[in-house]
């Protein structure tokens, strides 16, 4: 049969896949290995969908191009038809294949702590974000649906299959939904450069894909637009061409509510991805000088806060972005006409974020005092007064405790992750991966768990009250 | 910048048109793979970035937007319901060498080519 060797090599890649997903049976926690599964599936019927798409479109039409005469008198064999015509529909097909396993396996045999996405899937969380959306080691941070990575490289073939011929020509190949068969559901892929897995220092940049996958979902960017023309105001031009000032715009707006949500020390995240990768601009991508800048100006706000965490994780920031501030405004890559317009940018993503349902860090600091003991209150006074269904209770923790207890004495806390991972960033000198990695992520566990605790204490106080 | 599986995408888009050039010439048929590339070599956002890091935009760019920039004028001439072979031919040279660049570019992503 022709094609054989393809066939045979896509069938030995969905039976691979298989075993991939049997990988998946060492991650503990059941609602991150169904979401992984889910991916890898969609993957699996991505390799269907090639396989199918050859053998039973493209080859069926290679049968029928071979009993056709040809204008040169040449006769051709079934497998002629598809070396001589199609190649690059085959080779693109193999190339795909081979990416789709590769994908798989990135998305079994994965360097991404599970306990990552505890920390990170509450931003779409927060905006009631309900379907599948994995983690994969990759080549760059991106974000993408399974819709993009999987169905669009296909889409020709899919195409071809459901409408395989024009009318009064080879009529005789019946038309194929090849998404039936083998559907790919509907889910988010974030890449995270792969040496970066495991680097708190570039975990907040994940932050900013989480604010993308949101926006390909609900559309901030258009909601934004709309909140400036409310306003009656415009968006300031970066680049003539419209669809690049957007997407400039888009990605400095992702900046700015990553930064909002998690905390001043996304800016040095921000300045040491620039630094590891010398970054230019794009039609997709601006400027790094614009990124930086607005997260700047961030730094320069001041904000009404009795937490000393915000202010000295501000004032850190604010130093290590400083001094690229200034190397931009002497090479002249920051004029006044760019600072203008990225100040005014700036001020707009400020009010529309008052507007949006997003959990800030000065909220997260709130909801930290809030939620720790009165330090002055012992054990013993606490079980006398409440149930026997504690909630979990910290102390209140200043930049100080919380920089003592991970990067000094290697003591995990049960804090949100957000002020953890500032305060750690703040004192990156001190981190070393062997030591504080694994308190780090221990400490998103047992942040996780004291949330699911005092979940279930609220719920069975408000079972209990009549 | 572009992903791998926009490239892959516009491989297939390109190796769909190739096709149906092919067939057009050796067998006079029309397929459903000169139409599909008829409709949607357009819609694609197939460009080299302007702001790409030199020497490697100096040395794509300018090949790769005039292979294009050849290859749509050679859709529209293929559009006409009766074409000469040496239309098709050349529209065919035109596709193939936009593919080849593609298909050097995608090798060459990983070591810093900016696509978009």
């Amino acid at each position: 049969m022709p094609l054989d060797a393809l066939i045979a090599h896509i069938d030995s890649l969905i039976k691979e896949s298989h075993e991939s997903e049997r990988e998946l049976e060492k991650i503990p926690f059941s609602s991150i290995r169904l979401n992984l599964q889910k991916a890898i599936a969609s993957h699996r019927n991505g390799l269907k969908i090639i396989r199918n798409g050859l053998t039973e479109s493209l080859m069926k039409k290679a049968e029928i191009i071979a009993s056709l005469p040809s204008k040169s008198g040449k006769s051709y064999s079934v497998e002629q038809v598809m070396y001589t015509f199609f190649p690059e529909i085959i080779s693109a097909s193999y190339i795909t294949a081979e990416r789709l396993n590769t994908d798989i396996t990135m998305l079994a045999k994965t360097g991404i702590v599970p306990e990552l996405y505890y920390w990170l899937l509450e931003i779409p969380e927060n905006f009631s974000f309900k379907k599948s959306a994995v983690l994969r080691e990759g080549e760059r941070f991106l974000t993408e649906t399974f819709n993009q990575r999987i169905i669009a490289p296909l889409q020709t073939l899919i195409d071809l299959a459901k409408k395989p011929d024009v009318d009064g020509s080879l009529a005789q190949v019946g038309p194929i939904d090849l998404t039936k068969t083998n559907p790919v559901e509907e889910g988010y892929i974030v890449s995270c450069v792969r040496g970066e897995a495991q680097s708190p220092i570039m975990w907040p940049i994940l932050c900013h894909e989480m604010f993308e996958l949101v926006d390909m979902e609900q559309g901030i960017l258009k909601n934004f637009k709309e909140f400036v023309s409310t306003q009656s105001k415009e968006l300031p031009v970066f680049d003539p061409d419209s669809q690049t000032n957007e997407r400039w715009i888009l990605e400095i707006l992702m900046d700015f509510l990553a930064m909002t949500s998690f905390g001043p020390m996304y800016a040095r995240s921000l300045l040491e991805y620039c630094k590891r990768s010398p970054y230019y601009p794009t039609p997709q991508y601006p400027e790094m000088c614009s990124r930086l800048y607005c997260a700047y100006l961030y730094l320069l706000e001041s904000f009404r806060t009795d937490s000393d965490i915000f202010h000295r994780c501000q004032k850190k920031a604010r130093e290590d972005v400083e001094q690229e501030i200034q190397r931009y405004e002497t090479n002249e890559d920051l004029d006044t006409e760019k600072k203008t317009k990225l100040g005014f940018l700036c001020s707009l993503m400020e009010q529309f974020c008052r507007s949006i349902k997003i959990l800030t860090f000065l909220d997260r600091l709130e909801k930290h005092v809030g939620e720790s003991e009165n330090s002055k209150t012992t054990l013993k006074e606490i079980l006398k007064n409440e149930d026997l269904f504690l909630p979990f209770k910290d102390p209140v923790m200043t930049f100080g405790d919380i920089n003592n207890n991970v990067l000094l004495h290697h003591i995990s806390l049960a804090i949100d992750p957000n002020i953890l991972l500032n305060v750690v960033i703040a004192n990156y000198d001190s981190y070393q991966k062997e030591a504080h990695l694994k308190i780090i992520i221990d400490s998103i566990k047992k942040w996780k768990v004291k949330q699911a605790w005092n979940s279930s204490v609220d719920n069975l106080l408000h079972a209990r009250t009549p | 910048m572009a992903t791998f599986s926009e490239t892959e995408g516009w491989f297939s888009i390109l190796g769909a048109g190739m096709a149906g050039l092919r067939l057009l010439k050796e067998f006079g048929i029309r397929t459903a793979e000169l139409e599909y590339f008829i409709q949607n070599f357009d819609k694609t956002e197939m460009k080299i970035s302007a702001f790409a890091p030199s020497p490697l935009i100096d040395q794509y760019e300018t090949l790769f937007n005039q292979a294009k920039e050849r290859l749509k004028e050679g859709i529209e001439q293929i559009k006409e319901p009766k074409v000469t072979d040496k239309t098709v031919d050349n529209v065919l040279k035109d596709a193939k060498e936009l593919y080849n660049l593609l298909g050097e570019v995608h090798r060459t992503i990983a070591s810093g080519l900016v696509l978009a």
